[in-house]
């Protein structure tokens, strides 16, 4: 009994410090984290935050690498901003519409979605979500989005440096400006690629992957919450540099859902202005910045002529 | 069920609660229980593979023990060996080398009529296969007795801190800790909280940091530069470390709570003065277990010149298969024993050279030179070890070589914490190795020691990975 007592003597003190210590640095990360000027967390910030664009483009990289916003800002007459972010999926796109639902309704969306998105490919998608830790003390309407990782995440939470895991020498250097040079603030969320893909064209299989279920739901909530606060939507699918298999079941499941809500649909992934054109492609993924310019245009003949 | 996930920590907790909270006499009970819902957490039939080998063992050393004619004695001994290896050749080698008859006669123009067995290899084999196997050496060799509890001998086979990484045990240091009472005792539960922390730390702050860097290179190397793939190199001889020291430590700090002492599986090898020594502070029970059961009844240095070195690389090379069924690890094993070789071969120039420099006049920077030299040598026999293929080695030496081309620097983040993983670990055992008087965990001041543990503690949450995957040693 002498010795559990003190075993529980000398973990409650140690509970203590590591209590004081998580509280302190936890909110000295927080305060590093919102401070950011610049950079990749920033970008995430402001769209959760600040944005008040009337027309707003979501997806992953290939939509914050595809959508030129200025472009659609001469053509539309209204600000456009390009809230794309480098790999993150769907779960985040739904996450970034709720949070920002909260402030103001955009008047069109464009949600730019990957070929494989509903795939069960890997754990890439679940993995990502501790991007929006920081965030769910201010929006706990994503928390159940961000529980999706795992169903221990919610006691994770529990410390208040876990969610800035990771995040320490991005927060200070976006704080300190280091990123500033590499700011393309004028370009409204766009992020130009540039050089050409100079390799041969490769078949693209799906390796009959499952569909995830949270993932079609994550969408069809996309589509829904957008349905209801009637904001126009459109769906597209951007190309991509590769051979792709003619049966996708995320393309056959978004097109279906998108038209039964209303909505205009359209897969670029194999389009031919882009499919035999290696110097569009910056890699199999990404359009460069002539190949954005390109597929831009494109858009934005699609949503003028329907 | 992983040591770095939540369930195992749920798991330690309410096995160890349990532990205690029977009587003596049930305890073993109630880890052999544990020890199989553990094992049978990760492929539940594969347990059938294990109590097989159990059962022949355990009979083996009875047999083994009440036989006098030597014949006979040999016979069981060699029962119980075919049975282990003969289980670990199926699931692990067979595929292996089919596959390379199958190239073989290919190139002959003829096809191969084996199949290909479409089997996962079981988590841990080759640990509690060779653990097995000692146990029936040393009956043989009459340093331990026969096992009679089946439930104890069970036991020892599948002591789950050990059970799918090691470190290998030998009968004779923990098969007598089973029967002796164990108390709770403050001291074995602060040594083994702590070297839980320092695992846990080793595993999601050092090891699986690094791993998305060496991974990001290893996986695409030739799309990488030389200076890429020489970091993801070096990087990688940390996380390997990590990864299998971080393992053992939680092995053996998980063990020493209950009460449990488990053999020291690793000593600061990147510390070592020569590959010898390295091999005398890397997975020391592996190391051990080849000296004690190969090298020696093969004749070790006791025999010819030739043979001696035959015996060196002959060991080294099956360390290498051990490892996996798979050429860049016998190829890694090769380099060892050639290192080794080499160094016997060339040990009177070396020594003339350095009377000829008076380098060992100047001990610190001729340690220095010894530390660096074999840490090198180290970081280029891990490139066979970490390489997808043996092209795949070559074609990331000859990059390393060339030097061309930009370094991979994706997020620079990554690479930040990844330093502070190694210099933090670096200068821990630095100190641990020629300072030991100065440690942090295990200062006199209850302050600066609870100061430690929070610091550990917060690096975890700060920059540990939490999403990392399994330990690099559960695959073999």
């Amino acid at each position: 009994m002498l010795a559990l007592r003190k075993i529980l003597i000398g973990l409650v003190i140690l509970f203590c410090i590591v209590f004081i210590a998580d509280r302190a640095l936890g909110s000295l990360l927080r305060t590093i984290y919102f401070k950011q000027n610049h950079g990749f967390y920033y970008k995430i910030t402001y769209a959760i935050e600040k944005m008040d664009a009337p027309f707003v483009i979501y997806g992953s990289s290939r939509a914050s690498h595809h959508y030129i916003s200025n472009n659609f800002e001469k053509e539309f007459q209204m600000p456009v901003y390009n809230a794309g972010s480098d790999g993150n999926f769907i779960f985040f796109q739904q996450a970034l519409l709720t949070c920002s639902l909260k402030r103001y309704k955009p008047k069109t969306i464009i949600l730019d979605l990957l070929d494989d998105e509903f795939l069960k490919n890997s754990n890439r998608s679940y993995e990502r979500l501790n991007i929006l830790l920081p965030y769910c003390k201010d929006y706990p309407e994503i928390k159940p989005i961000v529980n999706l990782k795992s169903p221990f995440e919610k006691y994770k939470t529990v410390s208040k440096i876990y969610p800035f895991n990771s995040l320490l020498a991005q927060s200070v250097t976006g704080w300190l400006d280091f990123h500033k040079k590499k700011v393309t603030d004028t370009l409204k969320g766009f992020d130009p690629l540039h050089g050409s893909w100079n390799e041969n064209i490769e078949p693209v299989k799906y390796k009959n992957l499952s569909v995830d279920k949270n993932k079609v739901n994550a969408f069809k909530s996309f589509v829904n919450m957008c349905k209801a606060a009637g904001i126009t939507l459109y769906v597209f699918v951007s190309p991509g540099y590769g051979l792709y298999d003619k049966t996708n079941s995320t393309i056959e499941i978004a097109e279906d859902f998108t038209h039964k809500n209303g909505y205009l649909f359209h897969n670029y992934l194999s389009d031919t202005t882009f499919i035999n054109h290696p110097g569009l492609f910056k890699d199999i993924r990404h359009l460069n910045t002539e190949g954005a310019a390109l597929y831009t245009q494109k858009i934005i003949e699609q949503i003028k002529h329907g | 069920m992983l040591f770095n996930s939540i369930q195992f920590i749920i798991y330690f907790l309410i096995v160890t609660t349990l532990y205690f909270a029977f009587p003596h006499k049930y305890r073993w009970f109630i880890l052999l229980a544990a020890s199989c819902y553990f094992y049978m957490a990760f492929v539940p039939v594969y347990i059938l593979i294990l109590a097989f080998t159990i059962v022949i063992d355990y009979f083996a050393g009875i047999w083994l023990e009440g036989e006098q004619n030597k014949k006979r004695r040999k016979l069981f001994l060699i029962m119980s060996l075919i049975a282990n290896i003969g289980i670990l050749a199926v699931f692990k080698y067979f595929n292996f080398i089919n596959e390379n008859i199958t190239v073989l006669l290919k190139s002959l123009g003829v096809s191969n009529p084996v199949p290909f067995l479409n089997i996962i290899l079981p988590i841990g084999l080759s640990f509690h296969t060779f653990q097995a196997m000692s146990y029936t050496i040393e009956v043989y060799r009459g340093n331990q007795k026969a096992e009679r509890h089946f439930g104890i001998y069970a036991l020892y086979v599948m002591f789950y801190p050990q059970l799918v990484a090691g470190p290998i045990e030998r009968p004779q240091n923990i098969l007598h800790q089973f029967y002796e009472k164990q108390t709770l005792s403050y001291d074995n539960v602060a040594a083994g909280l702590k070297m839980i922390l320092w695992g846990f730390f080793q595993k999601l702050v050092i090891a699986d940091r690094l791993s998305i860097y060496v991974d990001a290179a290893y996986n695409n190397a030739d799309k990488h530069s030389g200076i890429t793939l020489l970091l993801a190199s070096v990087f990688f001889a940390f996380q390997i470390y990590c990864d299998f020291a971080g393992y053992s430590n939680i092995a053996l700090g998980t063990a020493r709570i209950m009460g449990f002492k488990l053999m020291t599986n690793f000593r600061r090898p990147y510390y070592a003065k020569s590959i010898s020594e390295f091999w005398r502070r890397w997975h020391i029970s592996l190391s051990s277990w080849f000296t004690d059961y190969l090298y020696i009844p093969l004749g070790g240095s006791r025999v010819s010149v030739p043979r001696w070195y035959f015996n060196l690389f002959f060991v080294f090379l099956l360390s290498g298969l051990w490892h996996g069924a798979n050429w860049t690890f016998i190829l890694w094993g090769a380099i060892n024993g050639f290192y080794l070789i080499f160094a016997i071969v060339f040990k009177k120039y070396k020594d003339q050279f350095n009377r000829i420099t008076a380098i060992e006049s100047f001990p610190h920077l001729f340690s220095g030179i010894q530390i660096v030299t074999t840490f090198v040598l180290a970081v280029f026999a891990w490139i066979f070890f970490r390489a997808n293929s043996i092209s795949d080695a070559f074609l990331i030496i000859k990059k390393i070589f060339t030097f061309k081309g930009p370094l991979f620097a994706e997020d620079p983040a990554m690479i930040i914490y990844s330093i502070m993983g190694i210099a933090i670990l670096l200068t821990s055992e630095f100190f641990s190795e020629f300072f030991p008087e100065f440690t942090l965990m295990n200062n006199k001041n209850k302050v600066v020691r609870y100061v430690t543990y929070a610091g550990i503690i917060t690096a975890i949450l700060l920059i540990g990975v939490f999403d990392g995957g399994q330990f690099i040693y559960f695959q073999f």
